[in-house]
């Protein structure tokens, strides 16, 4: 488990720095997905998740659900083209588990439809610095210190 | 099931969320918002009174919520980041005194109520009132 700016990034996982998702390959093409610590973090509270249907295909950037945090709401892409293949019930109806463990809550599991582009989800060592400078645009100097912006009008990818 | 079985398009009509009720201003465009960010192309049609709300500096001077620090224009703002469309009513702008050089220049058009009615009678469109 690796520490930056206070949140936590497990080691193992794969992630996608610009919409804050982490990703566990399941293997088979199929991923499991959720959000950083540090996506939470710039969110404020997450109260309640809505998937997507099981089994609906989205195209690389299609939505697979919306995040609400009590003040605004967050739409939760997929990078890659993918199959819905399922959400985690843990977070229905209530998605507060992710504010304490969020790689424990995880959100969807992805099946892709076509190759995953290289370079796409990159591992903690490769993504801490892309991490890095994503905080560094939001002046976040550690978690323990900072408060989620009001309004997200220029960053809504999630 | 396939993301054909549901319809990608809202039209949202917003006639009694006014500033005389500043507790409801907030919610047509959150609910605006939530439907976007899950792909659905939506628009807002602000006729009445409802039609202050794209005046500008009105929906700025009023607070989403007592203390919140999030003024109705935030939630407007964040609407339209995600590509919701804002359409004045031409008459309800006639009442109120509201020439279009008044309106926030995000407004995309004016329509009327025959323009919303067109959208409550396409079955491609779903409608929602506020």
């Amino acid at each position: 488990m690796s520490l930056l700016r206070g949140c936590e990034f497990p080691d193992e996982l794969l992630y996608h720095p610009e919409s804050h998702l982490w990703f566990a390959l399941l293997g088979g093409g199929r991923y499991r997905v959720g959000v950083t610590r540090f996506g939470i973090a710039l969110s404020g509270e997450i109260l309640l998740f809505t998937p997507k249907p099981t089994g609906v295909e989205l195209a690389a950037g299609r939505g697979f659900g919306l995040l609400e945090a009590g003040k605004t709401v967050f739409p939760v892409k997929t990078p890659f083209a993918a199959r819905l293949l399922a959400a985690n019930p843990a977070l229905d109806p209530s998605a507060r588990a992710m504010n304490r463990d969020p790689f424990a809550a995880w959100l969807v599991e992805l099946e892709a439809t076509a190759p995953v582009p290289q370079g796409l989800l990159p591992g903690w060592a490769e993504a801490q610095p892309q991490i890095e400078r994503i905080m560094d645009r939001y002046a976040f100097r550690d978690l323990a210190d900072f408060a989620a912006p009001l309004f997200h009008e220029d960053n809504r990818e999630f | 099931m396939s993301s054909e079985v549901y319809a990608d398009k809202l039209a949202i009509l917003v006639w009694a969320a006014d500033p005389s009720r500043p507790e409801l201003c907030a919610t047509p465009f959150y609910f605006a918002a939530a439907a976007a960010a899950m792909d659905v192309e939506v628009e807002m049609y602000f006729t009445a009174r409802s039609v202050e709300l794209l005046r500008q500096g009105c929906a700025e001077r009023i607070e989403a919520a007592a203390g919140s620090g999030k003024s109705v224009a935030d939630f407007r703002r964040e609407a339209l980041a995600l590509g919701v469309r804002l359409l004045a009513c031409p008459t309800a702008m006639a009442s109120h005194g509201i020439v279009p050089d008044a309106l926030i220049p995000e407004v995309a058009a004016q329509a009327g109520a025959a323009a919303y009615l067109g959208r409550v009678m396409d079955p491609a469109w779903r409608t929602l009132g506020f």
